[in-house]
């Protein structure tokens, strides 16, 4: 990312080092990844070792420092999903994205990963995608929701 | 001072010192990987585990974080801790299976091999810390950083690579418990690597006098960066430590005699 865009959101946290955490999360926002520049720069505006943030970055799943898909989906294989068909449904996105558990793929517009909780056993399997997240899913609802996705993003 | 029972024995100790301060104090033995008198205490290692009671809750602590107190009764070899401690050495051994010290360490308590599952790597590092510790506390440079968590968690450099902060010290080498952090001096230069990672590579300048490469520029240009002037002019000296020594030797002799 610009250092000007790194600065802005710097600044709007006043340059606190206890807002880390919110702005990595607003700089993965815009950029998609937390990449070895915009690391280095927000550790040199707030005056933290590059080493930490380094740390940090890697230590929570909701940061990556390499380039994930726009859309991620998230599927869940907790224990209340796995018992309710999560395999099932982890397969049909698999090969219907062509990519394994996570990757990108190739036009870089999804990303799979497997998690362990959502918070919805009761009404699991769930997926989500992005910021929304579809429940109580079997092999033919998956389908229906990624054509429909896939063809938004299109 | 306060009173208290360390092994039978009474004995005095001051406040503010922890268990393993005082055993270590009045020569008991009780092993430790993750703990070092240059730095604060971390706990996490776990293997001075000591079992207390009187005036603390009966119990396994942390010696190495409990602080004393007066009337506190201290076991350090009692059958509970002996057996907990081989159960520490089983994971740890499990963790670095292929770490000569740890292996020492634990035969020395008795444990000589592990019922968990050995993790299939040359991986001698136990995540102790003490290498990202003393590079950030005492050293200054903060090269080392812990990445990732559970059990993917490692002692790493920023993004894995080759890192610009490092100034080749070789002070993790020397802290690590474990030989996880290796360091190699070979023809002029300086290598500073764990299995996965090369923290550090820097071509070592030369003792003015004897002509044997002693330290990189790098270290050189920080120790006269955040020292006193007197230590800024032996640095300008570039000799070896042997040499410095000699030279600081011959000129105190002259002294002397004149």
């Amino acid at each position: 990312m610009e250092k000007e865009r790194i600065e802005k959101i710097v600044n709007k946290h006043r340059n606190e080092k206890s807002a880390i955490l919110a702005i990595l999360h607003e700089v993965q926002a815009e950029d998609n990844q937390l990449n070895a520049e915009s690391l280095k720069y927000i550790a040199l505006l707030l005056g933290v070792p590059y080493a930490n943030v380094f740390g940090l970055a890697t230590f929570y799943s909701a940061f990556n420092t390499e380039k994930r898909g726009k859309t991620l989906v998230r599927a869940c294989d907790g224990i209340s999903c796995h018992i309710n068909g999560a395999e099932e449904v982890i397969k049909v996105l698999k090969s219907k994205l062509n990519i394994e558990l996570g990757e990108t793929t190739w036009d870089e517009s999804f990303g799979l990963e497997k998690v362990r909780c959502l918070g919805l056993c009761s009404i699991s399997p769930n997926v989500s995608f992005n910021d929304k997240t579809y429940s109580n899913l079997n092999k033919e609802k998956i389908l229906e929701i990624l054509q429909k996705v896939t063809g938004d993003s299109k | 001072m306060i009173q208290m029972t360390l092994n039978d024995k009474e004995i005095e100790a001051s406040e503010n010192s922890t268990i393993l301060e005082v055993a270590r104090k009045n020569g008991i033995d009780i092993p430790t990987l993750c703990y070092h008198e240059a730095l604060e205490p971390f706990g996490v290692c776990r293997l001075c585990i000591v079992e207390v009671g009187g005036a603390l809750r009966k119990g396994i602590r942390i010696s190495c974080i409990q602080n004393v107190v007066d009337g506190l009764i201290v076991d350090t070899e009692s059958e509970r801790v002996k057996r907990n401690r081989r159960f520490l050495f089983e994971l740890l051994l499990a963790r670095s299976p292929d770490s000569k010290e740890l292996i020492d360490l634990a035969a020395k308590h008795g444990v000589f091999e592990s019922r968990f599952y050995e993790a299939d790597s040359d991986d001698n590092c136990v995540r102790c810390g003490l290498c990202v510790r003393v590079c950030r506390d005492k050293i200054g440079a903060y090269a080392l950083c812990f990445a990732h968590r559970g059990y993917d968690r490692m002692v790493t450099t920023d993004f894995e690579l080759l890192s610009e902060y490092c100034i080749g010290c070789g002070t993790c080498a020397q802290i690590c418990p474990t030989g996880a952090i290796k360091m190699k001096d070979e023809e002029g230069e300086r290598i500073i690597y764990t299995k996965s990672v090369v923290i550090g590579k820097f071509e070592l300048e030369t003792c003015g006098k004897c002509g044997m490469p002693y330290a990189s520029r790098k270290y050189l240009d920080f120790v006269k960066r955040n020292s006193d002037d007197a230590m800024a002019v032996s640095v300008e000296r570039n000799l070896c430590p042997t040499c410095a020594r000699r030279t600081g030797a011959i000129n105190l002799v002259g002294q002397m005699t004149l």
